[in-house]
């Protein structure tokens, strides 16, 4: 049994990142249960299958694999900017603390770096999904304090989330399995073992 | 969440290049009601993590008494910046993680990279951002608004030419030189009396010591509530008063200072295994 809920993120900051593919609620909310849970890990072996977290989420199956009932995020862009990360080389400590003769700033893993980062201005974000339990769902979403990329320098930043009455069905906004494609379905999106490959003849 | 504003009490600067002779002010975007952009100055989260991450380095080695020209360039490189990655491959250690977390937990804090491993702190640093009109809807305050451009303004200063001064009798070529080639140069600001606003906080992956890190960290970084922010410090820029929603354990520097002091035979080896290319 599931509920049809529309869920809303209200963001002050531009977001980095999510433009480049569908944005699926479920990996930020699996970030946000994963984050203050005893079972947490600062980051996911690549040659280890991820836990999946128990999401307030119905599921789907279909080919042989399996995802949450969320859809991708709709969003309006209202406009593009960027941001730059500067990271000067510590020299007055290399001197202090080293005998090395020189420091070059502009090679090497500890050169001088100047990185811009493009970024979106979006107001909202918004995602239909399918809540086995929407108190459980409204508390992991208030977790999550911001969505995208480079969050520890504030992008993304949520203000405030709602939730509102969805349409049933309108969850399926979002990318699927097919036969013959090759895809990533369920939180850890990023994660190499997440990626599946349906079978041309699958039925 | 730690809401802090920073009162400058002398210019701010903090630079986006130059054009000529002029250090340019850096901006960002800011979309208006109306829907068009605003460029309106601000200090970036990276300078405030910077500053964070750099008192928390000094604090550490002071502590441990590090001697001079015994450390290598990418230990420092980790403490003071964060680190680089070292090597290729998919395998990451989690032991290594356990161990930053008990012998230095302020670097799990901020994040770092090592290894193969880019390792996510769970700290959140905002921009903090000028309170102004263009900013109403992101402050905490929002009266008495007046527009960015009230608060901006431009400084000069002027490098003096030595060539005409008594100190030209030491310059062997000073006879042979025509004129003067003193230069003058001047620097966008935030005028004194301007307030940034922004917020520090910890994610729900946080542990209990990382708190304690970050009151330690902001209690480095300004000492007796007073801190210098974005560039030309040296020069005076950027002094600024802080003031915070939430101050933290007023013993949390004595603390770390304490768990420092414990782990003191660990730290250095744990940070030579960390930058191993092995």
């Amino acid at each position: 049994m599931s509920t049809p809920v529309r869920v809303t993120a209200t963001l002050d900051t531009p977001v980095s990142g999510v433009l480049s593919h569908p944005f699926m609620l479920d990996g930020p909310l699996a970030w946000a249960y994963f984050a203050s849970s005893p079972e947490r890990q600062p980051y996911l072996p690549v040659d280890i299958d991820p836990d999946d977290a128990p999401l307030p989420l119905a599921t789907w199956h279909m080919y042989g694999t399996w995802g949450w009932c969320t859809s991708q995020a709709v969003y309006e862009i209202s406009g593009y900017t960027q941001t730059e990360i500067r990271r000067p080389p510590s020299d007055l400590a290399f001197a202090r603390y080293t005998t090395e003769k020189k420091h070059h700033h502009g090679l090497g893993p500890m050169k001088a770096r100047d990185t811009i980062i493009p970024l979106t201005i979006i107001k909202t974000m918004a995602w239909d999904v399918a809540s086995t339990d929407p108190d459980a769902l409204a508390d992991l979403c208030t977790r999550i304090t911001h969505l995208g990329g480079h969050r520890t320098i504030g992008c993304g930043h949520v203000t405030r989330w709602e939730f509102e009455t969805g349409t049933p069905g309108a969850w399926e906004n979002r990318p699927m399995p097919e036969p013959g494609v090759t895809g990533t379905f369920r939180a850890p999106y990023h994660h190499p073992m997440r990626r599946v490959t349906i079978s041309a003849e699958a039925i | 969440m730690n809401t802090i504003t920073l009162t400058l009490t002398s210019p701010f600067h903090h630079g986006a290049g130059s054009s000529g002779n002029t250090s340019i002010l850096r901006t960002e975007d800011v979309i208006q009601a109306d829907g068009t952009i605003a460029r309106v100055p601000f200090l970036s989260a990276n300078s405030i993590r910077h500053g964070l991450r750099s008192a928390l380095a000094w604090h550490t080695l002071k502590t441990i008494d590090a001697q001079d020209g015994t450390l290598s360039k990418p230990i420092i490189d980790l403490l003071f910046s964060g680190g680089a990655i070292s090597r290729t491959g998919s395998e990451t250690s989690l032991d290594q993680y356990r161990d930053v977390e008990e012998i230095l937990p302020w670097l799990a804090m901020l994040g770092y990279a090592a290894g193969s491993t880019i390792t996510e702190g769970t700290l959140r640093v905002s921009n903090f951002i000028l309170q102004c009109e263009e900013n109403r809807d992101r402050l905490t305050l929002q009266d008495s608004l007046k527009r960015a451009a009230h608060y901006r303004g431009e400084t000069f200063g002027t490098r003096v030419d030595q060539s005409t001064s008594p100190v030209a009798r030491f310059i062997q070529a000073a006879d042979e030189l025509t004129g003067t080639t003193q230069m003058i140069y001047s620097t966008q600001v935030l005028s004194t009396g301007a307030v940034l606003e922004g917020t520090v906080s910890l994610t729900p992956a946080a542990t209990p010591i990382h708190q304690t890190c970050l009151d330690a960290a902001t209690t480095l970084w300004a000492p007796g509530g007073t801190t210098f922010v974005g560039a030309k410090t040296a020069t005076g820029y950027g002094r600024a008063q802080l003031t915070q929603s939430n101050p933290g354990d007023p013993d949390a520097l004595a603390n770390l200072t304490e768990l420092l002091l414990a782990q003191k035979d660990r730290i250095l080896p744990l940070l030579e295994s960390l930058v191993s290319a092995k």
